[in-house]
């Protein structure tokens, strides 16, 4: 048992898992080219689903996803391992510190270890349990019900922004900018929502996020005005901030241990 | 010794990861596994009790159930389809060549555009008769109009559509995607509209002619003078107002047009028809 714990968390695996990981992300990249159309689906069908359909189907295009969740494990065990490890080593020699705060900042690295393994647990969750509506396409004054739940969402109102200036010709009367006014309903209760682009908001567990709109240009062809939403119930969001929270206090952490260390150089530790 | 033994793990995972790839792209065929089937952003899939959950081209979910037949759970009523279709309305004018093709023109019953548009000799026999309706333009769609003449099934391009005709108790489908279809993707359309009408083996004939046609394209120029002297230089596209827009290089039109013995100019965009 002590051995494999050894091996899980030796120094070798790191570069070797390393080095595999670059190689199969280059294949990757390359066999990306062309096929994203097999991939766009994973945001919506969840990894299970996906597998059992494009996974299957494009194996030539896909192997690379797959040994990259395999390689992502074995860096996530071994990042775990030598982690804990070095956290017990410090534990141990704990009465080394005259500084109770210089011990604590020791920490972290080993903090930020442990958030880049909980944001690889958050995009894991993400993929296996996130529920996802990909295109609820709603027009101006329509009230609809969101699929699997008892909210209704109504576009009370929709203001689009068209490019007029001098600079970019070619962009002139495109949409640059939207806002859509929601009026959600949930339990007899409203609440009103702004969304736009790279603008989601959250409700109830639910996040909102705008796909596409129309009109997008004052000239050519007046289509009637109407959003559609990306609706998602993603269990492994809050885990992955979570996670991106503790690598900033683990940042945080290091670069005050760092300054510290710099500014009283030859004292005691 | 250390490092030689690192060296020789390293190589046989490459090995074995270089072995997988390998592996995985000799066996690849899209028509590997006939329970799923993705026509370029369109895809189907078999249920079980005949059913079938497709993909439209907004990524819409929907289900194909045999007429008579209690769907699955798990679908709202407007992504549920009863097959065959018997009453269709549909905006463009290439899913209703695809419906002629398919021997499924007589389910026609409405179309966008007034009778003067169409050349279709179909749709304008069948507007004259009053079989097909015309329910407005493609921006101003009389909804009462559909609703009356109670179409099982909508095809539009149009996704702001979708939410109104959904409201009016019809299932909708949208038939264009986000990137450009490509020549096999609009190929094998047809055998994603098939589904609707249960026509998959006059999808897969038409399939097998569009192929031969193709093939037939491509030896003419392979075979001819025009293959030895310069590529005349092409492109496609509809101009409008204060802009023109072009096909980009994934779509049909260059696809086509290589083949045909062009050399499409905008080859190196990739994007929206």
């Amino acid at each position: 048992m002590k051995k494999i714990w050894k091996a899980l968390g030796s120094i070798r695996l790191t570069i070797i898992v390393l080095l595999l990981l670059v190689c199969d992300l280059a294949g990757g990249y390359a066999s990306l080219r062309g096929s994203e159309k097999i991939f766009k689906p994973l945001n919506d069908l969840g990894l299970i689903e996906w597998i059992s359909t494009y996974g299957k189907t494009y194996p030539g295009h896909t192997v690379w996803f797959f040994a990259l969740f395999v390689l992502l494990f074995l860096l996530a065990v071994n990042t775990f391992v030598c982690t804990t490890d070095r956290v017990f080593v410090l534990i141990e020699n704990r009465k080394h510190f005259l500084n109770r705060l210089r011990f604590f900042l020791k920490f972290s690295v080993h903090i930020m270890h442990y958030a880049l393994i909980i944001i690889l647990i958050g995009y894991l969750v993400s993929y296996l349990y996130a529920v996802t509506c990909s295109n609820m396409i709603i027009a101006l004054n329509q009230d609809s019900m969101i699929p699997g739940t008892k909210i209704r969402v109504l576009l009370q109102s929709i203001d689009i922004d068209y490019y007029q200036g001098d600079r970019l010709d070619f962009l002139n009367d495109r949409a640059c900018k939207v806002k859509a006014d929601l009026l959600l309903t949930a339990d007899d209760k409203q609440t009103s929502k702004t969304i736009g682009l790279n603008d989601p908001f959250w409700f109830k567990d639910l996040s909102f996020h705008l796909n596409d709109f129309a009109p997008r240009s004052k000239s050519g062809m007046q289509r009637q005005p109407y959003i559609s939403l990306i609706i998602k119930k993603d269990p492994g969001m809050k885990l992955y901030f979570s996670g991106t929270v503790f690598f900033l206090a683990g940042l945080i952490m290091y670069l005050y241990q760092w300054f510290l260390l710099q500014s009283r150089k030859g004292e005691e530790i | 010794m250390k490092s030689v033994c690192c060296c020789k793990s390293l190589l046989i995972a490459c090995f074995v990861l270089l072995g997988a790839w390998l592996l995985g792209a000799c066996s690849q065929s899209p028509e590997n596994d006939p329970s799923f089937v993705n026509i370029g952003e369109f895809s189907i899939k078999k249920l079980p009790e005949n059913c079938t959950e497709i993909r439209d081209g907004a990524g819409r979910i929907l289900v194909l159930v045999p007429r008579g037949q209690k769907p699955p759970k798990g679908y709202g009523k407007n992504r549920i389809i009863e097959t065959p279709v018997r009453r269709v309305v549909a905006y463009s004018g290439f899913n209703i060549g695809i419906l002629k093709v398919l021997g499924a023109i007589d389910t026609l019953v409405g179309v966008t555009h007034k009778r003067d548009y169409w050349t279709i000799d179909e749709v304008v026999k069948g507007m004259d008769s009053g079989k097909i309706a015309c329910i407005g333009e493609t921006n101003a769609i009389d909804f009462e109009k559909l609703k009356s003449i109670e179409p099982d099934l909508v095809l539009t391009w149009d996704a702001c559509a979708i939410s109104m005709i959904n409201e009016l108790g019809i299932p909708g489908v949208i038939t264009t995607t986000g990137e450009a279809m490509d020549l096999n993707t609009r190929m094998r359309f047809a055998r994603f509209l098939a589904l609707f009408f249960n026509r998959e083996r006059e999808a897969d004939e038409y399939v097998a002619k569009v192929q031969n046609a193709i093939k037939s394209v491509k030896d003419s120029f392979l075979n001819s003078d025009f293959d030895k002297g310069p590529r005349p230089k092409v492109i496609w596209g509809d101009i409008y107002e204060k802009r023109v827009m072009v096909e980009p290089g994934n779509s049909w039109a260059a696809e086509m047009i290589e083949l045909a013995g062009g050399d499409y100019l905008f080859d190196d965009i990739s994007g929206a028809s």
